[in-house]
């Protein structure tokens, strides 16, 4: 198994290696000019070239390429254009925001997905399974920054129980960050709960027509045995493959939420990158955002391992 | 409890939260209360007395740029906060004496000389004096940093300390527009230059205490500030709160009591709003307008630009693309300035039979095909090019919109890659040269359609521009101005359509909230009334 990982391991340097010329190229290929930006619409072309030089745009290209390399693999990803801020410490600001609410909204989606898929696909045609049918139909049709609105009118401003924004410090007033952190992880978690219960709903039903499982029944086994024992660990591939795509996205930063409820999180940064073309915060963001795909991945591949023995002796 | 109750429970649950929201916005019932309450507070607000201490929490939406006072970068409104100049525009367009107490400028018009104020600090601790004020002309003279001041200071040759609190700054040729540079040389110590970008430290009645990027940024009251007494308010907190529907909620819900920036399609709502109070800056910092190319034909006819000049309707602009929340206007100075030609207030009126037989004097009878560049993808400069293409249809000429994301945006502009443009443009400057050097509608040098490089466009305009800029004689310089804007009009390319207004709304117990002249924010006696 550790063999395994560390394969896997050695496996996304290249890997990162082809994305940070894509990531590099890519953005580099978006129209606009970061001094042009930053300058406004007044400036001299005296002021655009000194801001070009500043920044190295100046440079051809692949020159800009490796400088950035360089220093990247040196542990410096440079300054940001337009306020001069590490972009290390920019990051690194954002990320426990990010982590917190992309947990907070699984463990949400989790708590509310597993009950009611299992539910559902235990008595298959019952109001259970109308119920997990519906709220799958709804979770995936109703957008979240519409949710995520209506919680606010209804939570903080119709009957003010929760913060409209924002994320107040935990060490200063626990209980407040915790209500903070409430409403955008109950949306985000909602549309993960929604796309979870069908996948395990779909999963067990067709997990529980095997004919093992009616062995197993036809021996005496208690059904809820059957269930955790036998069906369930079989049923959760499709589902841990699911959960590890919506974890990675939630780790990517919830843009859209992240904005409405200006939560400081990776998403909004990444958004303020794209809009000043501030190409070395762009990069650095891309590649956080590629490494936690890459990592999750990993992880959902070794819990794969971990779930059925199967896996793990065929790698 | 069983299963099924679960269910049962959860979708009463879901009822009920619809039901709410279904509920929670309803206009009549707010409106109703609105009323109530300003009725209500009118009284007690009457009798009010000044308070001291409290929070300001406030949103402009996005987050801060840079800190560097010498940039105009988003949120731009905040540096009055941190920094002063030596010389404050008053909302009326006065200059007013503010980290100097006085000024002197020299008859030839090429020197100035400032008399700072004694005992005035920084937020570190160390005091004001004539070499701050030396070191920041200095900056503001390099045009390698690429800032915004160096238009400003491009005339000026220097800067010398006479004592400690006197300045002389020497300019090598006449410069009305010294005392609009000099107001906006915001002072900060030479030492603090390497982290301004992150940390602003000057003289402002705030001191910077945290920012949290993408989360908050915190001031206090600073202590030490040279009006005693003043600030009022212990602490102000600014939130970038991106989503304009999120921000107003969380004015609702108060969060923020202060929100700068509200679109025209939501201000008469906000208006409505219980304890919400909405208001405007003054007209004439900027317009909206439609730029056309004149060096691309068809537009390098002046019967063509003429024609789109008749051919707008702005009332129905201003009644549609901005919610009958904005006023409209045919030049680009407000009628406040000692320029202002009311004679040419309405020199087109919306005529469109005129622009179909102007088209037809320039040969194109039948109209022609065009496109329109759209500076964003929302909001009221695509809804005004929507109005015109609706006018310009009127009128036999076929036009596509292209609304264009900014970083795509400016390139484009930059490099004369347009026909018609929907954009925001205007000068704040208080001298009238301002607009007519400054600002890229007017000025007859690099401006969007590489006038620069070709002497040949309109020459008397461009003559009678820098007339004015060499005439010391009030009277005469209105005279010239007077000329300009007569070829200015004549020749059409630039088509103001309605002023441009920032609006704040702010909560009813919010006192004395005040911006300068460009619309920054100026919060050393707000109070709070609560």
């Amino acid at each position: 198994m550790s063999t395994y990982a560390l394969r896997r391991i050695w496996q996304l340097v290249p890997v990162l290696f082809i994305v940070s010329i894509a990531v590099f190229s890519i953005i580099h290929l978006i129209p606009g000019d970061p001094a042009q930006i930053i300058a406004g619409p007044n400036a001299t072309d005296a002021q655009l070239a000194a801001l070009r030089q500043r920044f190295g745009l100046d440079q051809p290209l692949w020159t800009q390429y490796f400088m950035w390399l360089r220093n990247v693999l040196s542990g410096d990803l440079g300054n940001s254009y337009t306020n001069n801020y590490p972009i290390a410490a920019l990051i690194g600001q954002r990320i426990p925001a990010t982590v917190e609410l992309a947990f907070a909204a699984l463990l949400i989606g989790v708590l509310i997905s597993f009950p009611l898929g299992i539910w559902a696909a235990v008595r298959p045609g019952s109001f259970a399974d109308l119920l997990a049918t519906f709220f799958s139909a709804v979770g995936a049709a109703v957008p979240a920054y519409y949710l995520l609105i209506l919680l606010i009118m209804v939570f903080s401003v119709q009957w003010p129980l929760l913060p409209p924004s924002g994320r107040p410090d935990f060490g200063e007033d626990p209980g407040l960050h915790l209500r903070s952190l409430l409403m955008p992880a109950i949306t985000l978690g909602l549309g993960v709960a929604a796309a979870l219960v069908r996948y395990l709903r779909t999963s067990l039903l067709e997990v529980m027509n095997q004919d093992y499982l009616r062995v197993a029944k036809s021996k005496g086994i208690h059904a809820r045995l059957v269930l955790v024992r036998h069906a369930l660990p079989n049923a959760l591939i499709p589902v841990i493959t699911i959960l590890g795509l919506q974890l990675g996205e939630l780790l990517s930063g919830a843009i859209i939420i992240e904005s409405i409820y200006a939560w400081p999180g990776v998403g909004r940064l990444t958004i303020q990158a794209i809009e000043r073309r501030d190409y070395l915060l762009l990069q650095a963001n891309v590649l956080f955002i590629v490494l936690v795909f890459l990592v999750v991945n990993l992880i959902t591949d070794l819990a794969y391992g971990w779930i059925d023995p199967r896996i793990r002796h065929s790698a | 409890m069983s299963p099924s109750a679960y269910a049962r429970l959860g979708a009463l649950l879901i009822v009920v939260v619809l039901a709410v929201a279904c509920t929670a916005a309803p206009a009549q019932q707010i409106a109703t209360s609105t009323a109530e309450s300003q009725a209500a507070a009118a009284a007690p607000e009457a009798a009010s007395t000044l308070k001291t201490g409290g929070t300001l929490n406030l949103s402009f939406g996005d987050d801060f740029d840079t800190f560097d006072p010498f940039y105009d970068v988003t949120n731009g409104q905040f540096k009055p906060l941190f920094f002063e100049a030596p010389i404050r525009i008053a909302p009326d367009a006065t200059f007013q004496p503010w980290l100097a107490e006085s000024w002197e400028e020299s008859a030839d018009g090429l020197k100035v000389t400032l008399h700072l104020r004694q005992g005035v600090k920084f937020h570190n601790g160390r005091e004001l004096t004539a070499d701050d004020v030396v070191w920041s002309v200095d900056r503001a003279r390099n045009q390698d940093l690429g800032h915004h001041l160096g238009d400003r200071f491009k005339t000026a040759v220097g800067a010398k300390a006479l004592d400690k609190y006197t300045v002389e700054i020497d300019y090598s040729e006449i410069t009305h527009s010294k005392l609009d540079g000099i107001a906006r040389l915001y002072i900060f110590p030479q030492e603090a230059a390497d982290t301004i970008a992150t940390v602003p430290v000057g003289t402002g009645p705030f001191k910077f205490v945290e920012w949290a990027p993408g989360d908050a940024l915190v001031a206090e009251r600073f202590a030490d500030y040279w009006q005693q007494g003043k600030p009022y308010l212990d602490k102000i907190v600014i939130k970038p709160i991106p989503d304009i529907q999120a921000r107003l909620l969380n004015l609702k819900a108060s969060s923020i009591d202060l929100l700068v920036g509200i679109p025209l399609a939501d201000k008469q709502i906000v208006a409505k709003e219980p304890g919400i109070v909405v208001k405007e800056a003054p007209v004439g910092l900027g317009f909206n307008a439609f730029l056309v190319n004149v060096n691309q034909p068809p537009f390098d006819n002046v019967k063509v630009r003429q024609a789109l000049n008749y051919a707008v309707d702005r009332e129905k602009l201003a009644e549609t693309a901005f919610h009958g929340a904005a006023e409209t206007t045919q030049l680009p100075v407000a009628p406040t300035s000692w320029i202002y030609p009311a004679d040419l207030a309405n020199t087109y009126t919306y005529d469109p039979q005129k622009a179909k037989a102007l088209l037809a004097e320039a040969g194109f009878p039948d109209g022609f095909e065009t496109q329109i560049l759209v500076r964003g993808t929302s909001g009221p400069l695509l809804d005004q090019a929507q109005v015109f293409q609706q006018d310009l249809a009127a009128v036999g000429i076929k036009a596509e919109l292209l609304p264009t994301e900014l970083p795509q945006y400016w390139p484009l502009l930059f490099d004369s890659k347009f026909a018609i443009v929907s954009h925001a443009t205007g000068d704040s400057s208080v001298d009238p040269s301002g607009i007519f050097e400054g600002a890229a509608c007017c000025r007859p040098f690099r401006n969007f359609f590489g006038i620069e490089k070709d002497t040949t466009w309109f020459p008397e305009y461009r003559d009678t521009i820098f007339a004015a800029r060499a005439e010391l004689d009030k009277t005469k310089r209105a005279e010239l101005y007077h000329r300009a804007l007569e070829i200015w009009q004549e020749q059409g390319w630039t088509i103001p359509t309605t002023w441009n207004q920032t609006s704040y709304a702010l909560k009813d117990f919010v006192k004395d909230f005040q911006t300068d002249y460009e619309g920054n924010l100026v919060l050393d006696g707000t109070w709070l009334d609560k």
